[in-house]
């Protein structure tokens, strides 16, 4: 069976076919997870972060360029919506992976979760305990592939900012990654 | 020799520099190992920020957000243009009543109290239909012209027009709709 382009699924959403925005989200859930997971850093927060971007991106149907990719769009608003979550609620402590949260599972035990850290769980680690400015920067640039100058526009910051804190950012992570 | 600045070589890796900056960057390069090692390091720091695995999502979220989608769908022109002409209608109305509304303050002739009435009853028992015969209620008119007098059926359909603009509004605002939280599911 062949799948409806995403234009198509876009059109009918806008005309107020919620099923149709139903199978944009099947498409896309994956992906923006996964922004928000390595902007949160909590599975559960992330999820929830998730449901609510796809919301914003229903409401804000109507000024989409659906000219543009539907996937990059949704990312965006994904990772816009997890930086004003970040700004709001300041975090004292870094975030940790619920993956280290539980105590009482052997399998989160030090000795397990150590023996089992292979090289993208250190980085995931590494990623969610830079400060959440620093994590944003790495965010756009390596995982949404946006130039500086885009970067800059999605932040609403000057382009000198986002330069200092995505080299700073990459200076912190590797030094957490030798540790 | 002045080696290439640590910027200059996250914007190397950016894609970032102009064609000249980039070609004398390269031209440096060629001669310096130690910024080809300095490079080498940032580019596979790149390396592996970007080999980061997709986590797994363990449940589907669409029904969640269809059904949430109900309750929070965006507020169609229709319905503005709706209580936009209501509004309009409103004006109208008013600006038709405003006549009304403005009236001269309106007093009341003495009554007499209830008192009264109860002495007048229990003292006239034998008449009481007579002694409230006796009771003449005041009548009173509101000293009130119009400055204009519309027809009336200019008025009924005013009336009519700003009750089909209130329903239809009202209708498409207030149809039924879902409400489902997105927040913490604890399931």
């Amino acid at each position: 069976m062949n799948e409806s382009p995403d234009r198509d699924l876009i059109l009918r959403a806008r005309r107020g076919e919620t099923e149709a925005f139903g199978e944009l989200v099947q498409r896309y859930q994956a992906a923006v997870f996964n922004v928000c997971y390595r902007l949160m850093g909590e599975r559960r927060e992330a999820e929830d972060m998730a449901q609510e971007a796809f919301v914003r991106a229903y409401e804000r149907l109507g000024s989409y360029d659906d000219e543009r990719p539907f996937g990059p769009w949704m990312r965006r608003v994904a990772a816009n919506l997890c930086v004003n979550q970040l700004e709001v609620l300041p975090r004292t402590q870094p975030a940790v992976l619920d993956e280290e949260r539980d105590p009482d599972d052997p399998a989160q035990r030090p000795e397990a979760l150590s023996e089992r850290r292979d090289q993208a769980e250190r980085l995931r680690t590494a990623l969610v305990a830079l400060p959440a400015h620093y994590r944003i920067v790495i965010e756009l640039r390596h995982y949404q592939e946006l130039s500086y100058d885009e970067i800059a526009e999605t932040l609403k910051r000057p382009l000198s900012d986002v330069k200092s804190h995505l080299f700073r950012a990459r200076k912190l992570l590797a030094e957490k990654l030798k540790e | 020799m002045t080696h290439l600045p640590e910027e200059t070589l996250h914007e190397y890796l950016d894609n970032a520099l102009s064609p000249q900056a980039r070609a004398a960057a390269d031209a440096h390069l060629q001669d310096c190992a130690a910024c080809q090692v300095e490079l080498e390091t940032l580019r596979s720091l790149f390396a592996e920020i970007e080999s980061l695995p997709e986590a797994p999502l363990e449940r589907d979220l669409s029904p969640v957000i269809v059904a949430a989608l109900g309750s929070r769908t965006a507020v169609p022109r229709v319905v503005w243009g709706a209580l936009v002409a209501q509004a309009l209608a409103l004006v109208v109305l008013l600006g038709l009543a405003w006549p009304l509304i403005d009236l001269p303050i309106v007093t009341l002739p003495d009554l007499p109290s209830a008192s009264q009435l109860l002495a007048q009853w229990t003292t006239q028992q034998d008449a009481l239909l007579r002694a409230l015969g006796q009771v003449s209620l005041p009548s009173f008119s509101i000293p009130f012209s119009p400055p204009f007098d519309p027809p009336v059926i200019l008025l009924i359909l005013t009336f009519l027009g700003a009750c089909l603009f209130w329903l239809v509004g009202n209708g498409l605002l207030l149809r039924p709709g879902q409400t489902i939280s997105l927040k913490r599911r604890d399931s």
